[in-house]
C-alpha cells in the first residue's frame, strides 16, 4: 500500500498516473453511473477523456528525466521569507474583514445553509476592492505558498514546520471540505522526493479522510451518512459535473464554441464579454444560490472543449502534458512537489484558471530565476538541495 | 552533463516525431474515411406542452418524462410507425427528454433518425402517444366536469320555467280578493326571490364549469410547434471523427517507434 501510494505521489510519474487516471475515472468509470444526459453529451464524454489522457502523454514525451540539482539557497530563502511575510498579511487581512468566519460558525452550531452562506462571503462574495482577495487567495493557495514551504521544507530553513502548521490552520478556517489539501497534496510530494521513511504516506492519507469527513459533519453535510457522502462527492460529483456542463452547453449555447469567453483573462484579451460558466452549470444543477456565486467545476477538458472544441482539448492536453514532463521530472525538488497539486486541480477544475489566477505561469517563472541563480553563483551562496537525491 | 535536446540522441523524442507524424496523417485519413462510412443521424427535437385540467396539470412532468422513457410506449411508437429493428434501436437509445427548469409544463424532447423525414415523424408520434395517453387521464375528468356542467344548465332551465310560471301566477293575483291579494303577493315575492337567488347560484356555477372547461385552462398535451429537424447530420461529426483519428494515429505511431527502439536497441 506505502509502496504504490509513494509511486502515485512520485512526481517523476506523473505521465503516467495522470493520464491512466483521466482515462480510468472520467473514460471508464461513468459508464457504471448511468448518467441521464443527452446523446451529444454522451457521445462526447465517451471520446473526451481519451483524447485528453493521450494528449497528455504525448506533450509529457520531450521532457527527460533530470536528477535532482541543488537551486540558489540565497534566493530561494528570499522568496520563502516574502512569501509568508506577505501571505500572513493577506490571511490577517481577510480575516480582520470578513462577515464572519466559517469554522467559528459551523463550532456555533449553524445550519448548513448559513455555513454554506458564510463560506462563499468569506472570499467569493466579496465587493468593492475586497473582490480582489479569492484571486490572491488563490495566487498565494494554489502555488506560491506551497511551493514556498516545500523550498523551507527541503532546504531545511528554520521555522518550516511552523509555516506548515499555520498554513494548515489557515486551510480549515474556509470550511472548504478538501482545501487543505493544497498543502497536503505538496506535503505528501516532499516526503517522496526527500525519500524520508517517516511519516507514512497511508498515514497521510487516513488522516486526510478522517479530516474530510470531520469537515463534512461540522459542516453539516453528513446528514445521510458521512461515507455517502464522501463516495458520492469523489466518485459521482465529478463525472455528473462533467456530464452536466456538456449537457448545459448543449442546450444554452446549442454546441457553438465559446472563444475564451468562460476565462477571465482570456475574455478580457480578446474583448469578449465574459460567460460565468461554472456559474451557470451550478444553477443549472442545483438552481440559484443566495449569493450568486457558488460555482461548479469540471475536469479541464471540458472547459477547454466549450471553449475551442476537440483542438482546444488536444491543445490545452499537450501544454499540460508539457507543464507535467517539465515540472515533474525537473532538477528542482520543490518544484517537482507541486506536480500532485497541480494535477488535483486540473483533474477536477479548469486550466486557464491554474495557469493564470492560480499562478503556474508565476510560479515557473519565480523557479526558474531561483534555479537560474545557482547557474551563476556568486560568493556566499550556499548550495542547499546537496543532500537531496530523491530521484 | 549537457541536457539532451530534441536533436541529441540521448533525448527520449530521438526517432518519435517521424512516426508521430506519419501516424497522425494515418488517423486523420482514417477518422475522415470513417466519416463516409457510417450511418449518418439527425436530430428532431421539439417542446411539448402538457396539457391540463382547470389548470391543474394532467400528469406531474416526472411522471410524463418516466412515460416518455418507457419501453411500452417507444415500441407503440416504433411498431405505429413500422420502422426497422436498427432505426428503432437507434430511436431508443437517442430519445431525451426533460423538463426546464421554471418551465414544468413543457418537455423538452429530442431523438434521432438515420433520415430527417423519419426524425420529424418520429418526433410527431412521440408527442401523438403521449398525447393520447394524457387524453385517457383527463377524459374521466373532463367527463365529470361536462357532465356537471350539463346537470347545472338543465337545473338553470328547469328554474327558469318555474320562474316564468311564478310570474304568470302572479299576474293572476288581482282577481282575488283584496284581503287575500297582499298575503299572496307577499308569497309570490319570497319564492320569486328565492328563485332569482337560486338562479344566481346556478349562473355562478356554470361560469365557474364554463370557465374551467375553457381552452386556455384545459387542454390536451401537444406539441408547442412542429419539431426542427437538422438541415445537417448530428453524428458522425467530423471534428469528434478527425480528433479521434489524429490521437490514435499519434499514440500508434509513437507506442510503435518506442517499442521498435527498446526491442532493438
Amino acid at each position: 500500500m506505502e509502496r504504490a501510494l509513494r509511486m502515485i505521489v512520485d512526481p517523476a510519474n506523473g505521465a503516467i498516473v495522470f493520464p491512466l487516471a483521466l482515462a480510468l475515472y472520467y473514460g471508464v468509470w461513468p459508464w457504471f453511473l448511468g448518467l441521464s444526459s443527452m446523446v451529444e453529451t454522451r457521445e462526447t464524454f465517451a471520446l473526451l477523456p481519451w483524447i485528453a489522457a493521450a494528449w497528455v502523454a504525448i506533450g509529457a514525451l520531450p521532457f527527460p528525466r533530470r536528477p535532482t540539482a541543488p537551486v540558489d539557497a540565497s534566493r530561494a530563502r528570499s522568496f520563502v521569507y516574502v512569501v509568508l511575510v506577505a501571505f500572513t498579511m493577506f490571511a490577517i487581512l481577510t480575516l480582520a474583514t470578513a462577515p464572519s468566519i466559517p469554522l467559528i460558525e459551523a463550532l456555533r452550531g449553524a445550519g448548513v445553509e448559513a455555513i454554506a452562506l458564510s463560506r462563499e462571503e468569506f472570499l467569493k462574495a466579496r465587493t468593492g476592492w475586497e473582490a480582489a482577495l479569492p484571486y490572491v487567495n488563490a495566487l498565494f493557495t494554489s502555488s506560491l505558498l506551497p511551493y514556498a514551504l516545500a523550498l523551507a521544507l527541503l532546504g531545511r530553513q528554520r521555522g518550516a514546520l511552523w509555516a506548515v502548521a499555520a498554513f494548515f490552520v489557515y486551510s480549515l478556517v474556509f470550511m472548504e471540505k478538501a482545501f487543505f489539501l493544497r498543502l497536503l497534496l505538496p506535503m505528501m510530494a516532499v516526503i517522496v522526493v526527500a525519500g524520508v521513511r517517516w511519516p507514512k504516506l497511508s498515514w497521510l492519507v487516513a488522516a486526510a479522510v478522517a479530516l474530510l469527513a470531520s469537515n463534512v459533519v461540522v459542516s453539516g453535510f453528513g446528514a445521510n451518512g458521512i461515507d455517502d457522502f464522501l463516495l458520492y462527492r469523489a466518485f459521482e460529483v465529478p463525472p455528473l459535473t462533467v456530464a452536466d456542463s456538456i449537457d448545459h452547453w448543449q442546450q444554452r449555447y446549442a454546441g457553438m464554441p465559446l472563444r475564451g469567453a468562460t476565462s477571465g483573462w482570456i475574455s478580457t484579451l480578446l474583448g469578449l464579454e465574459r460567460i460565468p460558466f461554472e456559474r451557470e452549470v451550478f444553477v443549472y444543477q442545483f438552481g440559484d444560490f443566495e449569493t450568486g456565486t457558488a460555482s461548479s467545476n469540471a475536469a479541464y477538458f471540458v472547459e477547454a472543449y466549450v471553449n475551442f472544441g476537440y483542438v482546444g482539448v488536444i491543445i490545452n492536453s499537450l501544454l499540460l502534458g508539457a507543464v507535467v514532463g517539465y515540472v515533474g521530472r525537473s532538477e528542482d525538488a520543490a518544484l517537482r512537489c507541486m506536480l500532485p497539486l497541480i494535477l488535483y486541480t486540473v483533474f477536477l477544475g479548469g486550466m486557464f484558471a491554474l495557469l493564470l489566477s492560480n499562478g503556474l505561469v508565476l510560479l515557473l517563472l519565480v523557479a526558474r530565476w531561483i534555479a537560474a541563480g545557482h547557474a551563476a553563483p556568486t560568493p556566499g551562496r550556499a548550495a542547499s538541495l546537496a543532500d537531496v537525491r530523491g530521484s | 552533463m549537457r541536457p539532451a535536446t530534441l536533436f541529441s540522441d540521448t533525448h527520449p523524442m530521438t526517432g518519435l516525431l517521424r512516426p508521430a507524424l506519419i501516424g497522425g496523417v494515418l488517423g486523420l485519413a482514417l477518422g475522415a474515411a470513417a466519416l463516409f462510412v457510417v450511418p449518418q443521424q439527425f436530430e428532431a427535437s421539439g417542446a411539448i406542452k402538457l396539457g391540463q385540467v382547470e389548470d391543474k396539470p394532467i400528469e406531474p412532468s416526472a411522471a410524463s418524462l418516466q412515460r416518455l422513457r418507457s419501453r411500452a410506449l417507444q415500441e407503440r411508437v416504433t411498431e405505429k410507425l413500422g420502422i426497422g429493428a436498427g432505426e428503432a434501436r437507434l430511436f431508443r437509445e437517442t430519445l431525451w427528454a426533460t423538463a426546464p427548469r421554471g418551465a414544468e409544463s413543457l418537455l423538452e424532447v429530442r431523438l434521432r433518425a438515420y433520415d430527417r423525414d423519419t426524425a420529424r415523424a418520429l418526433f410527431n408520434e412521440v408527442a401523438a402517444a403521449l398525447s393520447l395517453a394524457h387524453s385517457e387521464i383527463a377524459a374521466k375528468e373532463v367527463s365529470r366536469r361536462a357532465a356537471a356542467l350539463d346537470q347545472a344548465r338543465r337545473e338553470l332551465r328547469a328554474v327558469d320555467a318555474a320562474r316564468a310560471e311564478l310570474e304568470r301566477s302572479v299576474g293572476n293575483i288581482g282577481r282575488l280578493k283584496p284581503s287575500e291579494q297582499f298575503a299572496e303577493t307577499i308569497a309570490y315575492t319570497r319564492v320569486l326571490a328565492d328563485r332569482d337567488q337560486q338562479r344566481v347560484e346556478l349562473q355562478k356555477r356554470i361560469d365557474r364549469l364554463e370557465e374551467g372547461l375553457a381552452s386556455s385552462r384545459t387542454f390536451p398535451t401537444a406539441p408547442v410547434e412542429a419539431p426542427s429537424v437538422t438541415e445537417r447530420a448530428v453524428f458522425p461529426k467530423p471534428s469528434a471523427f478527425l480528433a479521434a483519428g489524429l490521437t490514435i494515429g499519434v499514440a500508434v505511431g509513437v507506442a510503435v517507434a518506442g517499442l521498435r527502439r527498446r526491442l532493438f536497441r
